[in-house]
């Protein structure tokens, strides 16, 4: 064995209380970040897929444009301070022209796995003495389940009842419970915006899981929505599914450019949200930086102490000819070593955390609604983990081993040890 | 005799502090020889110069006849492993290890050792040292006089030319001093050279050179 490892094993393995509070601390360290990184993470991408599948990678929508100072400004420069006092909106044209034209152009997209096309509207949803506000999302039941996996979320799979009894209506669960409506089958009042009031059969139940969408979404036929708000034929937004999420951003920058109409990826439409998962990833890391943090200063502290206790064993390592790089090594290698072997525990505890958290059943009722943690288990973790205690321990011992390596052995021997 | 170690003109300053003005000295082969002199007369200083554990202000230190670079720390510690063995008033044996294991430490920087020859080659100096059947022990559960015994087996381990003993018997009783005396006699007779730094006159009397040195020179050598 290399005496250098040979010695800082001794005396590494001979002060076992020390090092094992050592160890304890990179452990707690690595295994707090793999099980708050599997937490967080697991949070965050249930939330985006959730989200992202349920509504739209891609939503091509009638933009509202109004631009009260646009004439000024086409008149004397872009320039010119201005500000139109009295303007009122312009009625919008909420519809998408042609747009049977733009779902067989883009259902041919190498890039769109499909398209579909929406109608939503406003209403309110009576059930016995329960009234709530709705959102009303009419679609064509073949084309939606190409371009979103909303069927998928169905409590009982019914979706294509929105065909063939076009008076029934798809509602979000937690409207549901809010309504009291408890089963299928029920009869619920929709009032129109312009105050038509239609009886409607309840087919289904929708449950994504995100509260913020349960709680306001209503599915109806397109043809009946279409007829409800008196939209013959119209349609005032049309849903993307592409193959690569990722490149929503720039499909949606294409499809706008095609069509003239407002393409919004998911990133944009949730950039608040995953803008507050980076605060969050921020936060968390700063948490689990500090964690890695105390835990380095631990093995500092225990590497400083352990130099000064080992003066004299350094001075006379040096008299009988080892250098001071040999005086360093064993030093780096004992915090290499704690470093290494609190790696390894604390992934093991990261692990075991994990598996105590994904057996806990209980019911989250929040921004989302799971049993339990939804779990992000990428080894990735581990391997990150691992790394940072390791580096991390490999500079907290440097100090001190370069501290222990500068020790001028004379200086001891001649205070005596 | 072939010299081992020489100083030449060398002087030693530590802030206004002169503690070594202007020393010559020669150890040959086969050398038994003490210094003495009153606390902070440089003895000690002189014996750290010596053992290149200390680089001196000014001068010389040449060793087999080779002037020593004391900018080259990788020479000096090799030099300190292969030719000198230093014994200090106190053990300064680690206290992780076995009394075995001190011993081994010097021999294992030479990863080109084999360790199982160099166990049996420190075994057996503990054994003449008087030391049987106590190499598993931890230092602090041999007595003072074989803590003493288990460093001067360490330092000849590597089997140095010479040994640099400082108050060596500093901390031992009256019987502990003879053994430890007598076993640098020994060596003294096997051909090992011996500079030891002591107090008490009458071990430096049983040496073959008596130099005493008084703040900073030689006064006399004996």
């Amino acid at each position: 064995m290399n005496p250098l490892i040979f010695i800082g094993l001794k005396l590494l393995t001979e002060r076992k209380r020390q090092a094992l509070v050592s160890i304890l601390g990179v452990a707690l360290g690595v295994g707090a970040f793999i099980a708050m990184s599997a937490v967080m993470n697991g949070f965050q991408s249930y939330f985006v897929q959730q989200v992202v599948d349920v509504n739209a990678h891609i939503t091509l929508k009638v933009e509202e444009t109004e631009d009260p100072e646009k004439i000024l400004r086409l008149a004397y420069g872009s320039d010119i301070l201005s500000d139109v006092l009295g303007s009122k909106p312009k009625e919008l044209k909420d519809k998408i022209t042609g747009y049977k034209n733009f779902l067989t152009k883009y259902q041919q997209d190498d890039r769109i796995i499909g398209v579909a096309p929406h109608l939503t509207g406003q209403a309110i949803i009576n059930y016995g003495t329960k009234e709530k506000s709705a959102s009303m999302i009419g679609i064509d039941e073949t084309l939606e389940k190409k371009a979103s996996i909303m069927d998928q979320y169905l409590e009982h799979g019914n979706i294509e009842k929105l065909t063939t009894d076009r008076n029934s209506i798809i509602i979000g669960k937690v409207l549901a419970k809010d309504l009291g409506v408890r089963e299928i089958g029920k009869k619920v009042t929709l009032v129109a915006p312009n105050g038509a009031v239609y009886t409607l059969k309840v087919s289904d139940f929708f449950n994504s899981g995100i509260t913020t969408i349960d709680q306001v979404r209503v599915y109806l036929n397109l043809r009946t929505l279409q007829a409800i708000l008196d939209k013959p034929n119209q349609v005032n937004e049309l849903i993307f599914k592409v193959k690569n999420v990722d490149e929503a951003d720039k499909i949606a920058a294409d499809i706008s450019k095609d069509t003239g109409y407002f393409a919004e990826s998911w990133q944009k439409a949730y950039s608040n949200i995953l803008d507050i998962f980076k605060l969050q990833d921020w936060i968390t890391y700063m948490i689990v930086f500090a964690i890695l943090i105390v835990s380095a200063f631990g093995i500092f502290n225990i590497m400083m102490m352990t130099v000064l206790e080992k003066k004299k064993d350094i001075a006379i390592l040096k008299a009988i000819g080892y250098e001071d790089t040999d005086v360093t090594k064993i030093f780096v290698f004992q915090g290499l070593l704690v470093g290494l072997i609190g790696a390894l525990v604390g992934c093991a505890l990261g692990y075991l955390i994990q598996v105590w958290l994904s057996s806990l059943d209980f019911n989250l009722e929040g921004m989302i609604r799971t049993k339990g943690f939804v779990l992000d288990r990428d080894p990735i973790y581990y391997v990150y983990g691992f790394l940072f205690a390791v580096i991390f321990s490999f500079f907290a011992s440097f100090y001190p081993s370069w501290r222990a390596s500068s020790l001028f052995p004379v200086d001891i021997f001649r205070s005596g040890g | 005799m072939n010299t081992i170690i020489e100083a030449k003109d060398i002087t030693k300053t530590v802030g206004l502090n002169k503690i070594l003005k202007g020393v010559s000295l020669q150890i040959k082969q086969g050398d038994l020889l003490s210094i003495i002199g009153v606390s902070g007369s440089g003895k000690s200083t002189l014996m750290y110069i010596l053992g290149l554990l200390d680089e001196p202000t000014t001068g010389e230190i040449l060793v087999n006849d080779n002037p020593i670079n004391f900018k080259d720390k990788k020479y000096l510690s090799y030099i300190r492993n292969k030719k000198v063995g230093f014994v200090f008033q106190f053990h300064y044996l680690i206290s992780e290890l076995t009394a075995l294991e001190n011993v081994l430490i010097p021999t294992l920087k030479n990863i080109n050792n084999n360790k199982k020859e160099s166990e049996e080659k420190c075994a057996s100096l503990l054994d003449s040292l008087g030391l049987k059947g106590k190499e598993k022990r931890k230092p602090y559960e041999l007595s003072g006089g074989e803590q003493q015994r288990v460093a001067i087996a360490r330092a000849l381990a590597n089997d140095p030319e010479i040994i640099m003993a400082d108050e060596p018997t500093g901390n031992l009783d009256s019987k502990n001093t003879r053994i430890v005396m007598d076993i640098f006699i020994e060596l003294n007779l096997q051909g090992k050279a011996i500079l030891m730094i002591t107090h008490e006159n009458d071990l430096a009397k049983e040496t073959n050179r008596i130099i005493k040195m008084n703040d900073g020179i030689i006064e006399s050598i004996s």
